[in-house]
């Protein structure tokens, strides 16, 4: 159907992912999004059409936005986010999602973790493992 | 289409992609999405279409809500509860295929294995065995002009014990059946896909 077309169109603008590398860069990327939709409540809360706008205007992040909600769900059920309700200005009750203790504690977890990896493969991206710098114990 | 028309066959294709998930995550999964439409119609900035076309295929967000495929009972699944319950009729060699099927299953851990073949072994067959040798063993009722009748069952029993007996006895397998049904259901949508470890923390 119609929807369908102008999401291809949209997931052809990642130009630089070459066809056998999209696959791999698609799983890292479904590897990572539980820990930036984390990231995006850091500093306070917000309701869901918000967080999705937000994130997919990080470019290459998200190819397809309904699958932030099932996403959402999955974090709270795993007791990382929280929900609460909130009138708006205008229209229906809105749901608000904010991070829990454990959400933060696993958000500061990743953020380690993917600093030492990011540099790791930039220093093996860039250098090669002969020049780099050795690590210590 | 209308906008109206074109955002209720996109809510109706994801309704029909979700079918597999358990009740309470497909409704909500439907409220967020419709909430979403809602809003960005509200805020007017893209064509709807564009909006849709962003969300995503139906299909696609269903299946990350979880593994709707397989929510279905499997037909060896059912064919094993089936044969569990009348499979005794066909010479007592349908339910043992029943119990055979039931232990195979991966979709049973073994508590519900052991339900399955405990409750009744020979099922409806069994049962039906049972009652005709009880009730040839005599029910005898003593009553008559000007006194309530009492029953005993066979051993003496109270007749509303008997009575107790045969309904749990009838219903029992029942019951096991539904409690079958459920936890292969279950065990198909407990997998949570996206998330590729437990987060630590």
């Amino acid at each position: 159907m119609v929807a369908g077309e102008a999401w291809h169109n949209r997931a052809g603008a990642g130009a630089e992912d070459d066809a056998a590398g999209q696959g791999q860069v698609a799983q890292m990327r479904r590897g990572v999004l539980p820990y930036c939709v984390l990231a995006m409540l850091r500093d306070g809360e917000r309701y869901g059409f918000e967080l999705v706008h937000a994130l997919s205007a990080v470019d290459g992040m998200v190819t397809s936005q309904g699958t932030i909600y099932p996403l959402l769900a999955r974090l709270r059920r795993q007791g990382l986010v929280g929900t609460s309700w909130r009138e708006s200005d205008a229209g229906p009750p809105r749901r608000y999602y904010h991070l829990t203790a454990a959400g933060q504690a696993a958000l500061a977890g990743f953020s380690r973790d993917w600093a030492q990896l990011r540099d790791g493969v930039d220093a093996l991206l860039s250098g090669g493992s002969h020049t780099g710098k050795r690590e210590t114990p | 289409m209308t906008d109206d028309q074109l955002a209720a066959a996109y809510l109706q294709r994801l309704r029909r992609a979700a079918r597999g998930l358990p009740r309470a995550r497909r409704k909500e999964l439907l409220d967020e999405i419709a909430d979403h439409i809602a809003q960005a119609r509200a805020a007017g900035a893209a064509p709807l279409r564009d909006v849709l076309g962003e969300l995503g295929d139906p299909g696609e967000i269903a299946a990350a809500a979880g593994p709707v495929r397989d929510a279905r009972l499997g037909g060896a699944e059912a064919a094993a509860i089936a044969l569990l319950l009348f499979g005794g009729f066909i010479f007592l060699i349908g339910w043992f295929a029943g119990l055979v099927l039931l232990w195979i299953s991966p979709r049973w851990r073994w508590p519900d294995k052991l339900l399955g073949t405990l409750v009744w072994p020979g099922g409806y067959a069994a049962v039906l065995l049972a009652g005709l040798t009880a009730s040839s063993g005599g029910e005898a009722c003593t009553g008559g002009a000007g006194r309530p009748t009492v029953c005993t069952g066979a051993g003496g029993m109270p007749g509303w014990l008997g009575v107790l007996l045969l309904v749990t006895t009838v219903l029992a397998p029942a019951a096991m059946a539904i409690r079958l049904v459920r936890s292969a259901r279950r065990v198909a949508g407990d997998a949570e896909p996206l998330l590729p470890e437990p987060v630590h923390g």
